[in-house]
């Protein structure tokens, strides 16, 4: 850019003297050459193909289209799923995206997604390089406090989200899955959606061992690490080797942990009792493993390294703890950095990973003795292709893009205790292992499925393929509504995307309401705040047909006009068609 | 899934390999005795070597390539979308459509059927068949003109593979083309085939367009020979051309590049029809061609 641009400015600079020698007037000349010429506003956005991903692209396409109409030069980038995370979330290499982002509806995780201390840190930790003061005091103080006030802060949390735009809420698809009952039973809304959906299924009789789902994530076939964050979405499949303390949706259910008892003089601890357990290579579960795993997650370098690594996935949870107190084998002291015991809780959600194993991966990740990055643990870059975990399953084998295998962990505590486990979770497992197979395309999971060579889908199928599982005889259509939503993230760090005015321009150009309808055929609830559907939605911005940003236009379509003045009342200016900025875009 | 789909491929190729031979092959041109077989397989086995590295170097670099081509190509996808979105500009040169988006405009489900069919079964058939009918030819050239040809081919195209990312058209314009063959019934199965042999982001160029080409242009060679053959494979490679842009498979810029490959091929495929091509004297070549370059 600023080649061609000192050429051109060179090329004109000859041309002008010409002009300048025969006319005179040397002086504005002088000052109209030496100005830059304003430059079309130059974007990109980075997405999923839709060999991965069903919707992204579509929205990219249709947002794309918009902008192209408003006079900016747009282009779009499909990129496989870990090269786009990796891209986004770790090397902050890029001006848009549109992605999913696993969303658990907690309004804790807006911490992590906008604190501008992770800025620079790698993960869903602020991916958009957005930086506010005040919104930081926001985020931190809803962590600190409880009930109608923190109600209070999630709610002004939202409104600067939406005013501010560092990125921009589209919709929440449902989540459709396809399932077969000739082997399985009990198969939840939506097919599995987490590791404790697993343990719930019965089989229709003692004869079937295995249990075969259909995936079109093919990331675990080449890559285990729980806290890579290029390879995990909400960590399912991780979630059955790895365990935390306490399950559940309401994490109440004890887990790795047999007890858990809560202390609030001199700040908030809670003292964690362990069950007998042992990890799948036999040693037992001790407390330091518990102690260990806070410490690595909280830096992966274990202090080696000037700056923390800490991990990339999980992250604003592990900052919920200040320390770690090994009491003795079994009974451990955690004391939090929050006095509120509803967010503390999500401390406790951390897969605990085995020290004997992890506490080498703390030494700088380098290609064959070189380091070429700097700054990245082993813990981070490492596939963790034969894990050893603690869950109910174990690993067996892997196929690169085509399959992974998990077999019953034979010692795993479910099977001597199941004191303080719920009566649901209690039951045997209902299988010997599962097979987990990658297939090219959703049409094609219906087609195995219809053929009876699995028993249901893992993650969302696109809603296309809903028809073709009407049609089938033996296959089941199951939808629930998702956590996860699509969004559009700007990287705030680059004009003129610093600019919420900008953004703001940007985000009024997206018609959920036809996008809903198009792209997603209905299965999806539109959204413009990160937590809608949530107990802890602001009730101004609960969607309700429209959103606080007008859409320059009716039903969908772009009012060119109105879009343009979008732009100019934001401060841009026009040259023709072309929507133009001075410097560098 | 996989080996159903291989069991019903093989069976269907076979079929359409025996009426081929049955039209095509006449007595009067093949070779006569067992012992005139044997020689042409002896004589024919360097060059099949040569084919089998290159195959074995093509599967190993596909199944490693896109890590590395995200890494270290050029990404592309944009480019062919929009030369794409130029090629028809006679059409309506305001606002030209896309090349596929125009072929999709005018799906059929029959055609949808029939162009499907091509992709797989009329694509492995026609690359198979010119190894039937050339071996029991009585001159050696064509075979070894068909071998190196496809061999050039893989080396080529490969190598593109890595220096070029790109999606294609139903990753790119998800909207407007969809992936036809997909999403049809009968052969939504068939992605476990080709996603097995290629990732999602090898389209430039067409490998299926530049092979296709390559079998047409081979037979334009023996045309004397085998009259009902060039025909035959013109007709299924424009079929196969055109399937792969009206399946939302490949850009209308990946067919024009593996159209010039397929030339390009069929010409390294002459130059190498007497010898197998060597090291040493593609050096010497180009050391002979350097100074009257320069």
């Amino acid at each position: 850019m600023s080649r061609t641009g000192y050429s051109r400015r060179a090329a004109l600079a000859g041309v002008a003297g010409g002009v300048a020698a025969t006319s005179g007037c040397l002086g504005e000349v002088r000052n109209l050459v030496g100005r830059q010429r304003a430059q079309q506003i130059s974007l990109s956005i980075a997405t999923l193909p839709t060999d991965n991903d069903p919707y992204a692209l579509e929205i990219a396409t249709k947002l794309a289209d918009h902008m192209t109409e408003a006079g900016l030069d747009v282009g779009i980038n499909p990129m496989d799923p870990e090269v786009l995370l990796r891209d986004i979330l770790i090397n902050h290499e890029f001006d848009m995206y549109v992605a999913p982002y696993p969303s658990e509806r907690d309004p804790d995780l807006l911490r992590s997604l906008l604190h501008s201390t992770y800025g620079e840190e790698g993960g869903w930790q602020n991916p958009f390089g957005f930086s506010n003061l005040t919104l930081n005091d926001l985020l931190d103080e809803q962590r600190m406090v409880d009930g109608a006030r923190r109600e209070e802060i999630v709610g002004e949390i939202q409104e600067f989200i939406v005013r501010e735009q560092p990125f921009t809420v589209v919709a929440f698809p449902d989540v459709i899955a396809a399932t077969r009952s000739d082997r399985f039973v009990g198969w939840p809304k939506g097919g599995i959606q987490d590791p404790l959906a697993f343990l719930q299924l019965e089989r229709i009789s003692s004869d079937v061992a295995e249990l075969t789902l259909l995936t079109r994530d093919r990331r675990i076939t080449t890559n285990l690490n729980p806290i890579a964050a290029e390879y995990r979405d909400r960590g399912d499949v991780t979630g059955l080797l790895y365990e935390p303390l306490v399950r559940g949706p309401n994490r109440d259910i004890p887990w790795l942990a047999w007890d858990v008892s809560w202390s609030e003089s001199g700040g908030l601890s809670a003292t964690v009792t362990l069950r007998e357990a042992s990890w799948h290579d036999d040693e037992s579960i001790l407390t330091h493993d518990v102690e260990f795993t806070y410490r690595f997650l909280a830096d992966t370098s274990l202090g080696e390294k000037e700056t923390p690594v800490p991990t990339p996935w999980r992250r604003g949870r592990v900052s919920l703890v200040d320390a770690v107190s090994v009491v003795d084998d079994r009974v451990v002291s955690i004391e939090f950095s929050t006095n509120v015991r509803a967010v503390a809780e999500r401390a406790l959600t951390v897969p605990i990973l085995p020290r004997h194993i992890w506490e080498e991966k703390s030494s700088q990740a380098d290609l064959a003795g070189i380091d070429i990055i700097g700054g990245t643990t082993e813990a981070l870059v490492w596939p963790n292709d034969e894990p050893i975990g603690s869950g109910p399953l174990q690993f067996v084998e892997s196929t690169t893009d085509e399959q992974l295998v998990l077999e019953r962990f034979e010692d795993h505590f479910l099977d001597a205790e199941t004191e303080r486990i719920p009566e649901r979770l209690r039951a045997e497992l209902p299988f010997d292992s599962v097979v987990f197979n990658v297939v090219p395309s959703h049409d094609a999971a219906v087609d195995l499925l219809d053929a009876g060579d699995a028993d249901g889908t893992l993650g969302g199928l696109r809603e296309g393929v809903v028809p073709r599982i009407a049609r089938t005889d033996d296959v089941d259509l199951s939808v629930a509504t998702g956590d996860a939503f699509y969004h559009v993230g700007y990287n705030c760090r680059q004009s003129p995307l610093t600019d919420p005015q900008f953004r703001r321009a940007i985000a009024k150009l997206i018609h959920r309401e036809s996008l809903v309808e198009d792209v997603f055929g209905g299965y999806a609830v539109p959204a413009e705040s990160p937590l809608e559907g949530s107990p802890w939605i602001l009730p101004e911005l609960q969607w309700d047909g429209e959103g606080q940003l007008e859409f320059p236009g009716t039903d969908g379509t772009l009012d060119v006009d109105r879009a343009r003045e979008n732009f100019r009342e934001a401060g841009y200016q026009y040259d023709g068609d072309r929507l133009v900025s001075r410097g560098d875009s | 899934m996989l080996v159903e789909i291989l069991i019903r491929l093989a069976i269907i190729v076979s079929g359409m390999l025996v009426v081929a031979t049955a039209l095509v092959l006449r007595s009067d041109n093949r070779l006569g005795s067992w012992a005139a077989y044997r020689d042409r397989f002896e004589e024919t086995l360097p060059y099949g070597v040569l084919l089998g590295i290159i195959l074995v170097a093509n599967k190993i670099a596909r199944d490693i390539g896109p890590e590395l081509s995200w890494i270290i190509g050029f990404h592309i996808t944009e480019t062919l979308y929009r030369i794409d979105g130029l090629l028809l500009w006679p059409l309506n040169p305001s606002n030209p459509p896309q090349v596929v988006t125009f072929l999709q405009s005018h799906a059929t489900p029959g055609m949808t059927m029939y162009f499907s069919y091509a992709y797989v079964y009329g694509y492995v058939f026609m690359l198979i068949f010119p190894f039937v009918a050339y071996f029991v030819l009585n001159p050696p050239e064509p075979l070894r003109r068909t071998i190196v040809a496809y061999a050039a081919n893989y080396l080529i195209g490969v190598t593109c593979y890595v220096i070029f990312v790109a999606q294609g058209p139903r990753n790119r314009i998800p909207g407007e083309v969809r992936g036809l063959m997909y999403e049809a019934d009968s052969f939504a199965a068939y992605q476990f085939l080709t996603s097995s042999i290629n990732a999602n982001v090898n389209v430039f160029p067409s490998l299926h367009t530049s092979l296709a080409v390559t079998v047409a242009l081979l037979a334009w060679t023996t045309r004397e020979e085998y009259p009902l053959w060039f025909v035959i494979s013109t007709v299924l490679a424009a079929s196969v051309v055109f399937a792969t842009m009206y399946l939302g498979i490949h850009w209308a810029a990946d067919v024009l590049a593996g159209i010039a490959l397929a030339w390009v091929s069929v010409r390294i495929g002459k130059r190498y029809e007497d010898r197998p091509p060597r090291l040493d004297s593609i050096r010497r070549r180009y050391e002979r061609a350097m100074p009257a370059r320069g």
